[in-house]
């Protein structure tokens, strides 16, 4: 019922049945204002349940909003703000939540006390998977994913500031007004939609007018200053390393899905300093059948009266330990709701029980020795207020008890900049948080090297907080503690008694405190009731440990920008779009795209189209894009004493104008990388690395020049996308090279490993004679706005010479007949040793890993060595990845000797050839082994030989 | 966790690469047994420790890093260059 | 003789408009990187000022009208709008088609909040950082508007990441 005509209403569903609800109030009082009291079904035992509170603490009113893959579980009814066109389910019901069939788990409640799973469900074993567990997921649970891709956009966001103030209540408002008066950076995050905190749900008076008059006039104040940035809706969720916090901000979640509007924002702010004024947050009294669809906590009864203007009853009684059973019932009756009884605590009274199915209809009362039954349809229940500490706790702080209030309040110091205010300082009346935040204000602010200005302080309600702790109350029926788990006193009584004595074996035990309320409204009672089990008191007791996230955050948030192709950068050639228009299918190499093959009429297949790109080359000349190579500038009166130290083999005796192949090591001796560097100058090189370890590399050099060798005078940078470069092969390759050169070149001038300035078209370009291809090639290099433009010039020259494109897979299939290795050979765990490159590694210098390579294990004739592999037996495949047996041995793990590395089809040959690694390999040219792949179910013979399987003596290169 | 770079002040995490223990090589002729602690052997402290972080999304400094393990507090932050030197 | 045509990184993806975000490609100018030997950055100092420019403090700029020497990094500088640069005692690198560079205006903080782990609201000078995945640099340009340069490869992931974060910060409105 309405106790306020709404202006506007607007449609929304809950379970399918349209009601109206006023835009902008919470889901839960639009259900109240309805009068529908049950809402969900428990946990585990399906209880009938309804909206206990009014915040994002709530335990029961969990649903799930939207259908399809938009459909969001587990939203708490209390936070979710009613639009027009709002669909509400409820969880964990079926058919419905009035007519649940696994409400029969409620009847076998005796047999599902805490521990039944570990203790029922022992043997046999194999049933497990099978059966016990599907049954028990079915049964019990909460909202279930829609197991579809989610459509909605999330984003991720960064934020600083000289002051966090987490919260915005009283004392929120109030040290947000010290610190933007004294002119610091602000940032004001509240998770509500409105500043105001309990001001918003409480009748009280500021300065002789309305609290929220004060409010409003601080926000208006607040919001006029520059330095100051109020985030409603924003949920700070966790508190991290140096003044590090996550907060979720609801972005999209409140109105109808609009195109572009992201759902979520999850903020990283790092403060210098944070004032955390949390507030509190009200307990429960666990007292027989204390869950019935009507009992309320009484500040969530408060709130629904008082600030959205429904009545959550008609008959209403007031339950509780402290002096908010006055002002609960003060507020009620000042609304019209009749109070029907006022039941203090501290008076001896006791509720001992409720009745009601789906709603409750009357509690039983006992005073003395007398017991009465009243008829009421909702009991506002107060246990007394916990200081919000969870943000405390996030840095392993532990939190202390405090007789005065009976409750924890945060430990000083628990996050280091952080500091408590108000409520959650235990600091309970709206005068004492105000001049609580002001003072702690104060302080952050000098201590922040500020000067601090003091703001007046209005006159506000001091009425004291007055509890006597009642944690819980005996008799017949469940006494509920964690609402959201299904776990009552009995349980916690029954992980004492089973020895589960430790706070954190007991929440383990009955998972009381877990799931996405994590214990809010129920740990302290729980801890109460485990310290009473067990005779230790409360503060001995100790609470368990509050993790992030404060409340739920959507993963998607947390990773927002990195789905689909925000994932990861994608980097293209400046030949992409040509490649593509030629309809070359595009393979990823780290994070750039290379073509595989050239498709050209006819082929069907990508075999087809390697071959004949082999055959090209081999035969004409061949153009393929190499700009994704790493390319790191060298420069400095040290270079070539830099290069020693990095390569393995010498380069300071390197000839200005040449090119040498280098491979350098890990300080552990295994070979990290290997490429080319080419002289350009006496402190001058260019060096190439692979395209894979480029950053890596490049970091290398950095922390040997800045870690290992800061003596050295030498700079590095990377050139990788400065230049275009493209590999030209072939044995016509020179005369493509001539085609575009200003100035042709013969083999005198570039003779193989040669490099040197050329021009094109009058632009500056590079050329070196390398080759990964065994033929006579070159690589061009043009600044990087010129690469489509030559790429074009060199495919016209070559398509004119019976030359075209080479892919991927042809460049893979020319390397293997040349025995070249890539990093599927060096992968990490070999070493120069093995790759037949032993003696490259200079004695006569230090290098890194020159010292660590000369171990014995790694010099071990032994080892598995690189050798080629040809098929001699009726199998004629080979598979990369593939293990080496002797010819007899049985293909079992104790007989492995060696695997293969890369394999491809030799149209050359005309046989498949493959490279792997096999023990004692060099010696073994000429024996037949065993390749054997358990995988593809492949058992070959094949014939070791040497790695270099084309051209051995390397004539055709320096042709 | 935020790291004062000394170059460009503090900044994310997400900014650096870890570079493991801050560590003096030892000479090429050292013998085997310092050569295994540099390469393979590493304190695991509950307590102070100190790491080398590289700026590689910054300014490419190599930074030393003294920091608890326990409280994760970082006590002091320094180029790599002037510790070797 | 071959005739050589350019192609700029963001050919065929700027400039765009995305509610008050504007996006476009600042023109290539030739791009120098400078990074003083040991001991020299007096040296290498005076051999800038020959062409009216001055070596900038970390994080900063220092400009001469079209001609800037930006920060770049860990004892290294990029000049820019400068043709050629007189002898140094340094290393020199041509670095003019290295990078993309792009011009966001208009909520460029809001926007650059989203991918960029760095306060850019008080920035005046260059921010390497990252945008995204992508290692980059930020330049405070007038009027709220930042240059943003990443490895010219990425030049369309960069337009993507600019582009999603400027819608949703244009859906807010």
């Amino acid at each position: 019922m309405r106790l306020r005509k709404a202006a506007v209403t607007v449609p929304f569903t809950f379970n399918g049945v349209r009601y109206q609800g006023v835009p902008g109030e919470t889901l839960a009082a639009a259900l109240i204002a309805n009068g529908v009291k049950l809402v969900a079904r428990s946990f585990k035992y399906h209880r009938p349940r309804g909206v206990m509170g009014s915040g994002s603490e709530e335990p029961n009113a969990l649903v799930t909003i939207g259908t399809g893959a938009q459909a969001d579980p587990n939203v708490r009814a209390t936070v979710q703000e009613v639009y027009e066109g709002l669909e509400a389910f409820s969880q964990n019901a079926w058919p419905s939540v009035k007519n649940d069939v696994m409400a029969v788990n409620d009847f076998a409640a005796p047999f599902l006390g805490a521990g039944f799973y570990y203790k029922t469900f022992m043997w046999p074993k194999a049933f497990w998977e099978r059966v016990y567990e599907p049954i028990i997921r079915r049964a019990a649970g909460l909202g279930g994913l829609s197991e579809k891709a989610d459509p909605d956009i999330y984003e991720k966001a960064f934020a600083f500031c000289d002051v966090l103030i987490v919260g915005a209540g009283p004392a929120g408002l109030m040290a947000a007004k010290v610190a933007a008066a004294s002119g610091a950076d602000v940032i004001l995050a509240e998770e509500d939609t409105a500043l105001g905190g309990r001001l918003l749900s409480e009748v009280e008076q500021i300065d002789g007018a309305p609290a929220i008059a004060w409010v409003r006039a601080v926000e208006a104040e607040l919001r006029a200053l520059p330095n100051v940035r109020i985030m409603t809706r924003t949920a700070v969720t966790g508190a991290y390393d140096q003044g590090t916090y996550g907060a979720l901000e609801r972005v999209g979640d409140f109105g109808p899905r609009r195109e572009g509007l992201p759902r979520a924002c999850f903020w990283r702010i790092a403060a210098k300093r944070t004032v955390l004024c949390a507030g509190s947050l009200e307990r429960a009294i666990a007292f027989p059948n204390n869950d019935r669809p009507g009992v309320m906590m009484a500040g969530a009864v408060r709130a629904y009266v008082n600030r959205w203007g429904v009545a959550p009853g008609a008959r209403v009684a007031v339950f509780g330990n402290n002096n908010d059973v006055q002002r609960t019932a003060r507020d009620l009756e000042a609304a019209g709701i009749e109070v029907v009884a006022v039941l203090d605590s501290r008076t001896g009274v006791r509720v001992v029980d409720t009745a009601g199915r789906h709603a409750l209809q009357s509690i039983t009362v006992q005073e003395g020795d007398e017991t009465r039954k009243i008829a009421v349809d909702c009991l506002a229940v107060t246990g007394g207020w916990n200081p919000t500490v969870h943000l405390t706790c996030h840095m392993n702080g532990r939190p202390v008890w405090d007789d005065a209030i009976a409750s924890f309040v945060p430990s000083a110091g628990a996050v280091p900049n952080l500091v408590t205010a108000g409520a959650c300082h235990g600091v309970f009346d709206t005068m004492g948080c105000l001049a609580d935040a002001e003072q702690i204000a104060q302080a952050v602010i000098k201590n922040l090297g500020l000067k601090a200005v003091r703001v007046a302080l209005p006159e506000a309600d001091r009425a004291p907080y007055e509890i006597a702790p009642l944690w819980m109350v005996e008799g017949k029926g469940r006494k509920w503690i964690d609402f959201q788990n299904d776990v009552h006193v009995k349980d916690v009584r029954l992980a004492a008694q089973e020895n589960f004595r430790s706070v954190e074996h007991m929440k383990r035990y009955t998972t009381q405190g877990m799931a996405p309320d994590q214990g809010k409204s129920s740990n302290v009672v729980a801890l109460a009731v485990l310290a009473d089990a067990t005779g230790r008191g409360i503060p001995e007791t100790g609470t368990t440990t509050f993790r992030p996230p404060f409340v739920p955050v959507p993963i998607a948030a947390m990773g927002a920008g990195s789905a689909g192709k925000g994932f990861a950068p994608e980097r293209f050639t400046t030949s992409h779009k040509a490649a593509v228009d030629a309809g070359a299918p595009m393979i990823e190499a780290g994070l750039w795209y290379r073509p595989s093959y050239f498709p050209q009429a006819g082929e069907t297949n990508w075999r087809q189209s390697c071959d004949r790109e082999v055959n090209m080359v081999r035969a004409a000349v061949g153009i393929v894009d190499v700009s994704t190579l790493g390319k790191i500038d060298i420069q400095g009166p040290d270079a070539a004493a830099l290069l020693d130290f990095v390569y393995a083999n010498t380069f300071s005796t390197l000839k200005v104008g040449k090119v040498r192949y280098g491979i350098m090591l890990r300080e552990d001796g295994h070979v990290l990388d290997d490429g080319t560097t080419a002289r350009l100058g006496e402190t001058h090189y260019v060096m190439t690395t692979t395209t894979a370890a480029a950053g890596l590399v490049m970091r290398h050099l950095e922390f040997v020049l800045q870690v290992l060798r800061p003596d050295l005078d030498a700079k590095v940078i990377s050139v990788t996308e400065q230049w275009a470069q493209f590999g030209v092969a072939g044995p016509k390759s020179r005369d493509v090279i001539n085609a575009i050169v200003d100035t042709p070149i013969d083999n005198d001038s570039f003779p193989y490993m040669g490099c040197g300035d050329v021009t094109v078209g009058g632009i500056a370009a590079r050329l070196f004679r390398i080759s990964f291809s065994g033929e006579a090639a070159y690589e061009i290099a043009v600044p990087a706005r010129y690469g489509a433009s030559l790429n074009a010039a060199l495919l016209e020259e070559a398509e004119a010479l019976g030359g075209g494109p080479y892919g991927m897979e042809a460049l893979n299939v020319l390397r293997i007949e040349k025995g070249f290795i890539t990093h599927a050979e060096i992968h990490g765990r070999v070493t120069a040793f093995d790759i037949g490159m032993g003696r490259m590694v200079s004695a006569k210098k230090d290098c890194v890993g020159q010292t660590m390579a000369a171990r014995e294990g790694l010099v071990d004739e032994n080892r598995a060595q690189l050798v080629g592999l040809k098929p001699v037996g009726a199998i004629k495949q080979l598979t990369a990845g593939a293990h080496l047996f002797e010819a007899n041995a049985e293909p079992v793990r104790v007989n492995g000797q060696g695997y293969v590395t890369s394999v491809g089809f030799s149209p050359t040959l005309g046989t498949s050839l493959a490279l792997g690694f096999l023990e004692r390999g060099r010696a073994r040219h000429g024996e037949v082994i065993r390749m054997v792949d358990h995988l593809r179910g492949l058992d070959a013979q094949v014939e070791v030989c040497d790695p270099v399987f084309f051209d051995p003596e390397g004539g055709r290169l320096r042709g | 966790m935020r790291i004062n770079c000394p170059v460009c002040g503090e900044r994310d995490l997400r900014e650096f690469y870890y570079g493991g223990a801050a560590l003096k090589r030892p000479a090429p002729d050292a013998g085997m047994a310092p050569w295994d602690d540099y390469v393979h052997l590493r304190e695991n402290p509950a307590g102070q420790t100190r790491d080398l972080w590289h700026h590689e999304s910054g300014c490419g400094a190599w930074l030393v890093v003294t920091r608890n393990t326990v409280t994760h507090a970082i006590s002091d932050v320094v180029l790599a260059k002037e510790v070797a030197r | 003789m071959v005739d050589l045509k350019e192609t700029s990184p963001c050919a065929g993806l700027l400039p765009v408009q995305i509610g008050q975000t504007a996006l476009r490609e600042v023109p290539q100018t030739p791009v120098w990187s400078v990074a003083p030997f040991a001991q020299q950055h007096k040296a290498v100092a005076g051999a800038l000022k020959t062409v009216g420019l001055s070596l900038p403090e970390a994080g900063g700029v220092s400009r001469n009208g079209e001609a800037s020497v930006l920060w770049f990094g860990h004892d290294q500088m990029l000049v820019t709008g400068v043709a050629s640069l007189p002898p140094m005692p340094a290393a020199v690198s041509d670095q003019s088609d290295g990078w993309t560079c792009v011009r966001i205006q208009g909520q460029a903080v809001d926007v650059l909040a989203r991918l960029a782990p760095v306060d850019l609201r008080h920035e005046t000078g260059v921010a390497r950082t990252l945008i995204g995945h992508m290692t980059a640099v930020i330049i405070a340009r007038e009027a709220g508007a930042f240059d943003v340069m990443v490895m010219r490869s990425m030049a369309k992931t960069l337009v993507h990441d600019l582009t999603v974060a400027a819608t949703g910060v244009a859906a807010r409105d």
